[in-house]
């Protein structure tokens, strides 16, 4: 049985430090090994990820119940496909 | 033996909540292990009894059978709720007096609750006085449900003291607002509130609720359970009269 692939959560309570940059990263050496791998772009002004990657990352507006479920009821689910979360200070805030 | 107690959850005008605050209550009571039952006032098809199939039953209180099976048995248990149809909390409380509830529960030998729960307009509120001319020996408790963004005129403290400071021994109950979302997925799932927090159908097998929607439920009924601690609502149906000191009381929603 394949193990739950792991959720990584980018993030800084701190703006232009790099967060949308670790998390491109992150999906480009993932995709390039060949792995499954989905983002979730939180970033409340421009969703430069779900820009880059338009098939697999999905810009999300968590000020909103809905945008929540999108996230969270994902983000508990056991997968093999492994999640990056692009976490923008705006979101952090309202979330934590 | 705890003297049996009956709750009233009711209002005379519709669309506040008691449904709602009826099925928090008899949550509570399971979590806190108070043995209990229900009648559903809302005849003939009933809307307390889709949440709690169990442990509710449809009446007609303006029945004189239907009075007769709710108050002839009150002793048999240890809680009895009653949500009562909008309208009717009066008439409710008039009947109990006719037929000599009330002198019974003067003389101690029943408990008397009365949740009034109240909607922010100045006709909800001219009822308190209404109500409150029968509950001098009952644990009266108005109720602020809020289920929009009203503030029961918080705002003018004139006319919010000229209702709620109107009766002396009336405390107030305040009811947060819960997620819009959350609200109606618990609706569609018919089920009570801890049921689905805990992720389980009516059947009780695992279902497939939000995570989400489920937590701001949890997060929503233990601020509601703190109210009712706060209130030493377990105090008043456990042992009759209110004990004094703080109520140790904390539920444990279950977690899936």
């Amino acid at each position: 049985m394949l193990r739950p692939a792991p959720v990584y959560i980018v993030t800084s309570p701190n703006q232009r430090v790099g967060k949308t940059l670790i998390a491109r990263l992150l999906i480009e050496f993932f995709h390039a090994s060949g792995r499954a791998v989905e983002g979730y772009d939180l970033q409340s002004r421009r969703p430069v990820l779900a820009e880059r990657f338009p098939h697999l990352v999905r810009s999300v507006d968590i000020g909103g119940t809905r945008g929540q479920m999108q996230v969270f009821d994902q983000l508990i689910v056991d997968s093999t496909t492994t999640r990056i979360v692009d976490f923008g200070v705006r979101s952090i805030r309202s979330v934590f | 033996m705890p003297k049996p107690t009956v709750i009233l959850v009711g209002a005379d005008k519709g669309g506040v909540g008691k449904t709602t605050v009826a099925r928090t209550l008899l949550d509570y009571l399971a979590a806190e292990k108070l043995p209990s039952r229900a009648f559903d006032t809302e005849s003939p098809k009933g809307t307390l009894k889709r949440f709690h199939p169990d442990i509710a039953e449809v009446v007609d209180v303006t029945a004189i059978p239907d009075q007769m099976r709710i108050f002839d048995t009150v002793s048999n248990e240890n809680v009895t709720v009653i949500d009562v149809r909008a309208g009717l909390l009066s008439p409710t409380l008039r009947a109990l007096r006719d037929v000599g509830f009330l002198d019974s529960v003067k003389k101690d030998q029943f408990g008397l609750v009365v949740f009034h729960i109240l909607g922010a307009s100045v006709s909800s509120l001219n009822e308190i006085e209404d109500t409150s001319a029968f509950t001098d020996d009952a644990s009266y408790f108005l109720v602020k449900n809020f289920i929009n963004n009203t503030s029961f005129f918080e705002w003018d403290q004139a006319t919010h003291s000229s209702y709620f400071k109107k009766v002396k021994d009336a405390t107030e109950v305040t009811i947060p607002k819960l997620n819009e979302m959350a609200f109606e997925q618990v609706e569609l799932a018919a089920v009570p509130f801890v049921r689905f927090v805990a992720n389980k159908d009516p059947n009780g097998d695992p279902a497939n609720y939000s995570f989400v929607l489920r937590g701001y439920v949890r997060h929503w009924l233990g601020k509601v359970w703190n109210e009712y601690d706060r209130i030493k609502l377990k105090d008043i149906v456990a042992s009759g009269p209110v004990a004094q000191g703080k109520s140790n009381s904390r539920m444990q929603v279950v977690n899936s």
